[in-house]
């Protein structure tokens, strides 16, 4: 059968071959190049542009400024606050402020080099408490991008209730998602004046929305089609090149390519927000979770992005896979003349996790209870109710995560400077308390396939060939049989963004839907009873072949404004892993060894991307433990920003949990953001087990832990 | 922009074509030939994207001037796919070793290499192999399932044709071009002056010393070795001679960065590029190493310690070219190098030392250590090795003598911030590694 059986990627042929065509690989007769004149400055008025010596450069063709904009000068997907070009204002180093267009990359760079801007510099705002306190504005909204509250029962009883306490700041700072293929995209007009754009993306009808604003146009004039992507994580979510290639195209009518360099890429592409978290935990000496308070601050820098899910997430799920009855969370986003941050994979959970399962940590060591029995004891299961006051009805595998991973625990077996430690999360299966649809059609072709139109963008995790899964599974048809038509605005309806781990759930969902219109389509023409498609093709072609169309938005409803009560999420994943460290107490050098991943994905359609995921995952959740830091005005390139390589990787052990979701196809739900989500956590627990030293503070990288090994061995 | 005509074999074909002086492999690959395959992800040799095979050895083409590949072989991965998939290619689809599919041609390529020369591979080994190819989808735990497996399959072998004359350049014709030519440049391995000169935009003219034969090549002599300047961190780390007589050297140049950096970056070019963190010059500092100088006015012989004087400034002579380096034997000295750095792979050290001990009855009879990335460049640490010489071999001494060290290292650049971590850390790693 098609799913849970070993299927190869569908997308991994022309990948392998070389032969996947990703937006910089484009070329047309013609074609020119264009490049991006960038602040310098963190906040600043612009007094004076001088673009002249620049277009005496030979080889340049066009330079486009803010005021060559026929629509509207702005984007963003929930606030439309940053703006396309600058023309009175930068506020950070990277803001755009016009686009050089040329024959030749080399030479719009160049190009780049002789435009004067004169500023008026402002007092940069660079923390969130500046930002609070400071009478200089970023925005004439003020400088709060959003706050958001979940409050559940009475905290404070809560904790009057407590035998324990425990209290403690997190901090974690900025990541970048260093997908090996940087911002790219082609462009050009085509025979009708239609303006098609190529974009490395992980949404193409959200990009076709933003163009048709930018440019006046309506959307039946843009075509935005998604070329093989090179990873995104999150961060091909806004509006990268897409804006400024459309733009080009629009005003000369040729072929352009914009390809962000890796320092660029560095430079402006969203980061991990950087959360500052004060995490106070009550419990009962037995373990009970009796309350939770958490304040989160956030840096969102200049401009919203998706800011305002990830404050709303990060405190959704501050409590962590547990039951607690008491919650008040405090969260807020503040703007400031930082880099841009955004969505990155986990929307602020991963860094909430890191503090709420360091907590659980503490809490069990302080009450000497085993970390896994405490887990155990708290966690969420079917009809528990969570901060947001939803019961959990159906599909609950944290405690099976649990229950895989604990013959691992009670065995473990500690050797000199080796450690354990346990990370475990929960996350909210699609975007947060508000409708996220997604559609699949699904038609004959003459020769005898089905032809599958998803808006779906496969970004590399495998949604083309889950989705043909789910579909040839409900049809009962091999694999070979289908043919995928993928997230092109001309030809596929919106299936959403990738993102949110919500493509197999939603988009696979919308896929099964319209698989089983086909399906009793063809039992009607005697498809199961011998008849060839092709024939039923053949049947049909002259009167019009139908289309069958699929539909699912998951059931959630819209959240209190003042408690965040309600059902943000249809479904969750839960997953916990075990992982062990080597600490090298003489260099604070760690070297992560094995981990046990267990993981509720609801059903694994296919396995083999199902782990992918999860090592990916883990990869990432290594780098955000122990190496990677963007620091800005440093942090330039690969050579600045460590991610790990090949020797960095542990053995790693998957346990598939399959607590199926029945709005889901098949009971699935997603992996994506859950494999990276309880990495960090379990790392940075692994480590005090090891040493004794409690990181509260991400990365954790060799010199952070010498200096705190250091510190211990002063006190003695 | 002057043109120049190379002929090259592409996949087994032979091409030519006319490239601009300076121009990068990467871009004549892309723009001139198409290829497409070879990706741009960082332009530094830092993510393997760019990867090609040159003699069946991966280099990244982001820091390979096209000039080098005159009369050589050059592999894409339209190599391995030219009859349709190859053993390799079908492995990574098989164990889900591609997602965005951004590194994998790169990853294949590197893969393959390493396959040709090695039939049974074990995880590390695979591993090793593909530290140079940064995947940020898959963790590469499947990439590796996939090479271990189709190991099995593979039947060809490491081309043992011979590498063709590609055309090489004497010590003489350089030395003439070095006085004749305004504004030249020495390039060797490329991997650190590509960098440098990415975002200048005068033109140099480049003199590829890596063709010339009289620069390349280990020898042994009587109680001492030479190492030519173009000699790549590969051909050290497989010395034989090495291994027995300076293993620290062997050692520090198998840390180098990644197997594309080791292909091509020589001991000439870390030595002239002149780093603090420069891996090699420790362990070439405790072997006494002389830099062999040449002009047109003549040779001379400089210690290592006196060539390099400050970070990235070293006292070569307008017209001067390295030949290679001179170094010591240590017969019956236990030697080692030590690189601390933030990864397994294509990391700059943060700290690092090479040590030789020469130990008689539980007492040093003589030592050696040279550190690296602490100093503004490596340096002999002489006063800590004379405090030593004839102590007992105790972690407890090791451990006092340390305060000599710091007080070394201060003497050469002050205090700084970073040193409340390297301190320490030289005082943990020395004493474990020198004491007993």
């Amino acid at each position: 059968m098609p799913i849970s059986t070993q299927i190869d990627k569908i997308d991994a042929y022309d990948k392998v071959l070389g032969k996947a065509k990703y937006a910089s690989d484009f070329y047309m007769e013609g074609m020119l190049v264009g490049a991006l004149l960038r602040s310098t400055r963190p906040h600043a008025h612009i007094k004076r542009i001088d673009v002249s010596k620049a277009y005496s450069l030979e080889g340049v063709v066009r330079i486009i400024q803010a005021k060559d904009i026929p629509g509207e000068n702005s984007f963003g997907i929930i606030r439309k606050d940053q703006p396309l070009l600058c023309d009175k204002k930068v506020r950070f180093i990277g803001d755009p402020i016009l686009i050089v267009l040329a024959v030749t990359e080399k030479v719009a760079k160049e190009a780049l080099r002789l435009i004067e801007v004169e500023y008026e510099d402002i007092e940069p705002i660079l923390t969130p408490s500046d930002s609070e306190r400071s009478p200089i504005l970023i925005h004439e909204s003020g400088n709060l991008l959003t706050h958001k509250k979940v409050i559940k029962g009475n905290v404070e009883k809560g904790f009057s209730e407590s035998d324990i306490i425990v209290e403690n700041t997190y901090i974690t700072t900025w990541l970048d998602h260093a997908y090996i293929e940087t911002e790219s995209g082609f462009g050009y007009m085509d025979g009708n004046g239609r303006i098609v754009i190529y974009s490395s993306t992980q949404n193409v009808h959200y990009k076709r929305k933003e163009i048709s604003r930018i440019l006046a146009l309506p959307e039946e004039k843009i075509r935005v089609v998604q070329a093989t992507t090179g990873g995104g994580f999150g961060g091909k979510l806004d509006m990268t090149i897409e804006g400024y290639v459309a733009l080009s195209v629009y005003l000369t009518g040729k072929p352009i390519l914009i390809r962000y360099s890796r320092e660029e890429s560095f430079l402006v592409s969203t980061k991990r927000h950087p959360l500052y978290i004060h995490y106070t935990t009550g419990a009962k000496k037995n373990g009970t979770l009796c309350a939770v308070k958490v304040s989160i601050i956030g840096d969102t820098g200049p401009y919203a992005s998706y800011g305002e899910t990830v404050c709303l997430r990060a405190a959704i799920h501050a409590t962590g896979p547990y039951e607690v009855e008491n919650v008040y969370v405090d969260s807020k986003m503040f703007y400031t003349n930082n880099p841009i941050s955004g969505a990155m994979r986990g929307f602020g959970v991963p860094q909430i996790a890191f503090a709420h399962e360091t907590q659980m940590d503490i809490l069990a060591e302080s009450l000497n209870l085993d970390p896994l029995y405490i887990r155990m004891k708290n966690g969420l299961k079917r009809g528990s109710k969570t901060a947001t006051s939803q019961i959990l009805e159906e599909s609950v595998g944290y405690l099976e995560t649990l229950e895989r991973i604990k013959p691992f625990w009670l065995e473990r077996k500690k050797g000199k400077d080796r450690g354990f430690g346990l990370g475990s999360m929960f996350y909210g299966m699609g975007n947060t308390g508000i409708t996220n649809p997604s559609w699949a059609e699904l038609k004959l072709s003459s020769d005898g396939k089905v032809v599958l139109y998803t808006g779906v963008c496969d970004i590399g995790q495998g949604s083309d060939t889950v989705l043909a899964q789910i579909v040839c599974e409900t049809l009962g048809i091999d694999v070979s049989k289908i043919e995928i038509v993928r997230a092109d605005t001309d030809y596929t309806k919106d299936a959403g963004s990738t993102s949110a781990s919500r493509q197999t759930y939603i988009s696979g969902k919308a896929a099964y839907e319209a698989a089983l219109k086909l399906r009793s389509f063809l039992e009607r023409e005697g498809f199961y009873s011998g008849k060839k498609l092709k024939d039923i093709f053949e049947k049909y072609k002259d009167m019009g072949m139908p289309v069958f169309d699929g539909f699912f938005d998951p059931p959630t409803t819209k959240l209190d404004p003042e408690t965040s009560s309600g059902k943000p999420y249809a479904t969750y994943a839960f997953a916990t892993h075990m992982t062990e460290v080597a600490v090298d107490s003489s260099t604070g050098y760690v070297k992560v060894l094995k981990v046990h991943a267990a993981h509720d994905v609801g059903k694994a359609i296919n396995i083999q991307n199902v782990k992918g995921q999860i090592y990916g995952g883990i990869a990432m959740g290594i780098g955000f433990a122990l190496m990677e830091e963007f620091v800005p005005g440093k942090t330039k390139s690969f050579n600045t920003y460590y991610i790990p390589t090949s020797l960095d990787m542990p053995e790693v052990d998957v346990f598939i949990v399959e607590s199926e979701e029945p709005t889901g196809p098949f009971g699935a739900k997603g992996v994506g953001e859950p494999a990276l989500i309880p990495s960090a956590a379990s790392i940075a627990n692994a480590i005090y087990d090891a040493t004794g030293v409690r990181i509260f503070e991400l990365p954790c990288d060799m010199e952070k832990l010498k200096l705190l090994l250091e510190r211990k061995r002063e006190r003695g | 922009m002057k043109m120049e005509k190379i002929r090259f074999f592409l996949n087994g074909k032979d091409v030519e074509t006319e490239i601009e002086e300076g121009e990068i492999l990467l871009h004549t690959l892309r723009e001139r030939f198409r290829i497409t395959s070879v990706k741009e992800g960082c332009s530094i040799g830092e993510c393997g994207a760019c990867t090609v095979l040159i003699e069946n050895r991966p280099f990244y083409s982001c820091l390979t001037l096209s000039s080098k590949v005159r009369n050589r072989n050059v592999k894409t991965v339209e190599f391995l796919g030219r009859e349709g998939l190859h053993p390799i290619q079908e492995s990574f689809i098989r164990h889900g070793a591609v997602q965005c599919g951004y590194c994998t041609p790169g990853m294949l390529l590197s893969a393959y290499s390493l396959l040709l020369r090695n039939k049974t591979p074990t995880v590390e080994e695979v591993k090793k192999a593909i530290s140079g190819n940064l995947c940020r989808c898959t963790g590469y735990v499947q990439i590796v399932d996939a090479i271990i497996d189709a190991s099995s399959k593979i039947t060809e072998r490491m081309d043992d044709q011979q590498i063709p004359d590609r055309g090489c350049l004497s010590k003489d014709e350089i030395l003439n071009l070095l006085a004749s030519t305004e504004n030249s440049l020495i390039i060797a391995g490329g991997t650190d002056l590509l960098i440098s000169l990415r975002e200048k935009k005068d033109a140099k003219k480049f003199i590829d010393v890596t063709s010339c034969k009289e620069l390349k090549g280990i020898e042994k002599g009587v109680g001492k070795i030479f190492i030519g300047a173009t000699t790549t961190h590969t051909e050290i780390s497989e010395s034989q001679i090495l291994l027995n007589k300076a293993n620290s050297l062997r050692m520090a140049s198998e840390s180098v960065g990644s197997p594309q950096i080791r292909n091509m970056g020589t001991i000439g070019g870390n030595i002239v590029n002149g780093s603090p963190a420069a891996d090699t010059v420790p362990a070439l500092l405790i072997h006494d190493a002389r830099c062999i100088l040449e002009s047109k006015d003549g040779k001379r012989l400089l210690p290592l310690e006196n060539f390099i004087f400050a970070p990235y400034r070293t006292r070569i002579e307008r017209g001067e070219l390295l030949l290679g380096v001179e170094i010591d034997e240590l017969d019956g000295f236990e030697e080692g190098y030590v690189k601390v750095a933030k990864r397994e792979a294509l990391a700059i050290s943060r700290v690092s030392f090479a040590y030789a001990i020469k130990e008689k009855d539980g007492f040093f009879e003589e030592l050696r250590l040279a550190i690296g990335s602490v100093t503004p460049s490596p340096f002999r640490a002489r006063k800590f090795e004379e405090r030593l010489r004839g102590k007992e071999r105790d972690k407890r001494i090791v451990e006092e003598a340390c305060s000599i060290l710091f007080e070394e290292i201060r003497r050469l650049s002050g205090d700084r911030p970073s040193y409340r971590y390297k301190f320490p850390v030289l005082r943990d790693l020395i004493t474990s590694r020198l004491g007993r």
